[in-house]
């Protein structure tokens, strides 16, 4: 049976094929972008399959209005996809109050405001897949990347516990983790922070980076059939990398961690009382 | 030798407790509280030693102009610690914008003001120690804790990409991340939502429950040593647990996330593309 997919950020880079993937197949999609007429492509091709909505995302009272309005449309919401958000790139002294401010609002707050939306929806449903785009560095961190590793660690924290909060009611959560990906990330979609001098043999030293090298960035397209398979699991995971680095670093870095905590537990256990 | 070690929050809990036994070895102490008549005691005890400042850390202008104010007394800034935060007690739909938004800006923007605002001065010292009060919470979730659990994940991915640019320049970085201890952090602190939506219930009546073992939460008191040890370690940890539960509970729940994630591999790496 075809789905109802919520989705938002839809004009460019995942969020765009995947909406297109989802509709080539025969699902409904609610798409969000914050331009007016972004979507008349889709439009056209679609018809009644596909709603248009223009949302900033930053905006709750904007985002509960439009989610209602697309389960007014659609009948129900099977899948919403928090897929809006951008990278920040800069050391951390470099980013400004306005810049660090607007991100944590779309990349977090605005995840958790479509939640909020959707979730009496699919309560009364008594079935629902909340799907939150985070990304391998909302597990482990790089640097120049810093307050942008803190939105999607924040998504993480939260997604997580929401899980917890609502499998109950037949709602399922899935953290989707990237790598780095040919989209427009690194490029017209992001914001960049003050620069310092201090900070520029730091920049120039990335690109040995594991995680930022050229073979390191996955192709969009390749991602299609997971979405895909992830929407139709009866029993979806919590969390889903995308790529090849995300296991074999996530594996590493635990291990990483775990080994510095387990040289300092006698420390750690006379802090107890 | 004496260090300055500013510390954020220190009017009450683990703040109050480590400025206390700073003070007491010779330290000297920059605290800062919203309510700094709670360090009334301390001023009378230790003089000079210590600098009580009146602070909101949500203002970042204000966290610039009292790590100035800081550095001009004493000369320079040692260690810092970001301890101010707060619990906010809830379910994720029934967290109002605003309560939202508090828990951020105390327990992340806060942190990440002062940061910014003494990393100028590390640099230029080539030296300096960013220890962060995260909490276990920081890396693994609990329902009801949604909105806290974000804030201290994103202090965890902040701290931990502070300490990769600025290693190089003599600063250090350490996450304390306690288990649940005896502070007033579930009491007298906590901020709760509202809990109208009763389906929400039953959530609400096991997070009741598991909190009751007095067993499983730690003295404050005995942190101090650990503390203490943090600071004046040449080679201090990126990360600490503090408490006899924290490793046991972290361990299980990497393990459980690797198998997880481990089932569907072949799905993830084919995403890949090439």
């Amino acid at each position: 049976m075809a789905k109802t997919i919520f989705i938002t950020g839809a004009t460019s880079g995942f969020g765009k094929l995947w909406a297109e993937a989802l509709l080539k197949r025969g699902d409904n999609v609610a798409a969000t972008s914050r331009r007016a007429n972004a979507f008349t492509a889709l439009s056209e091709k679609y018809g009644d399959q596909f709603l248009p909505l223009q949302l900033d995302i930053t905006d709750r009272e904007a985002v509960v209005a439009t989610v209602n309005k697309a389960k007014e449309h659609f009948g129900q919401l099977d899948v919403v996809i928090n897929n809006a958000g951008y990278g920040v790139f800069g050391a951390v002294e470099e980013v400004g109050e306005k810049v660090a401010r607007d991100v944590f609002d779309a990349n977090l707050f605005g995840t958790l405001w479509v939640t909020q939306a959707a979730l009496p929806i699919l309560r009364a449903q008594g079935h629902g897949h909340i799907i939150q785009l985070s990304s391998v560095l909302g597990v482990w961190s790089l640097p120049t990347l810093g307050i942008y590793n803190a939105t999607k660690f924040a998504v993480e924290g939260l997604s997580e516990a929401l899980a917890s909060e609502v499998k109950d009611f037949g709602i399922h959560v899935t953290l989707i983790e990237p790598n780095g990906y040919k989209t427009e990330f690194g490029g017209s979609s992001a914001v960049f922070g003050d620069s310092l001098d201090v900070y520029n043999p730091l920049r120039e030293s990335l690109g040995k980076i594991e995680g930022l090298g050229p073979d390191d960035y996955g192709t969009p397209e390749a991602t299609v059939p997971a979405i895909l398979k992830l929407i139709d699991s009866e029993n979806p995971p919590l969390r889903l990398f995308l790529g090849k680095l995300g296991y074999v670093k996530t594996e590493r870095v635990y291990g990483e961690k775990l080994q510095q905590w387990k040289e300092w537990k006698n420390v750690s256990e006379a802090a107890h009382g | 030798m004496s260090k300055i070690v500013f510390i954020t929050g220190a009017s009450k809990g683990f703040g109050k407790v480590w400025a206390e036994a700073l003070l007491k070895r010779g330290d000297k102490v920059a605290a800062s509280a919203r309510n700094i008549s709670a360090l009334a005691d301390l001023k009378s005890a230790y003089g000079d030693s210590i600098l009580e400042v009146k602070l909101d850390v949500n203002s970042r202008e204000d966290v610039f102009s009292v790590v100035k104010k800081i550095k001009d007394n004493f000369g320079r800034i040692d260690v810092v610690i970001n301890n101010a935060g707060f619990g906010l007690f809830g379910t994720t739909e029934e967290t109002s914008e605003q309560q939202a938004r508090d828990q951020m800006e105390t327990n992340f923007f806060g942190s990440l003001w002062v940061a910014q605002a003494v990393l100028p001065i590390m640099r230029e010292q080539k030296s300096g120690h960013i220890i962060q009060v995260s909490s276990f919470l920081g890396l693994t979730t609990l329902p009801l804790l949604g909105l806290y659990n974000a804030s201290k994940f994103a202090v965890e991915g902040l701290i931990e990409t502070i300490g990769s640019e600025t290693a190089h320049l003599g600063i250090k970085t350490t996450l304390i991340e306690p288990n649940g201890f005896a502070t007033d952090w579930a009491g007298a602190s906590a901020v709760q939502t509202s809990s109208e939506i009763t389906d929400y219930n039953p959530v609400r009546a096991a997070f009741a429950e598991s909190g009751d073992n007095p067993d499983t939460w730690g003295k404050p008191e005995a942190t101090v040593e650990p503390v203490l040890n943090i600071i004046d370690s040449e080679n201090p940890p990126k990360r600490i647990l503090f408490g006899r539960i924290a490793y046991q509970v972290i361990n299980d729940v990497y393990t459980k996330r690797l198998e997880d994630v481990q089932n569907w591999k072949q799905v993830s790496i084919a995403a890949h593309g090439h």
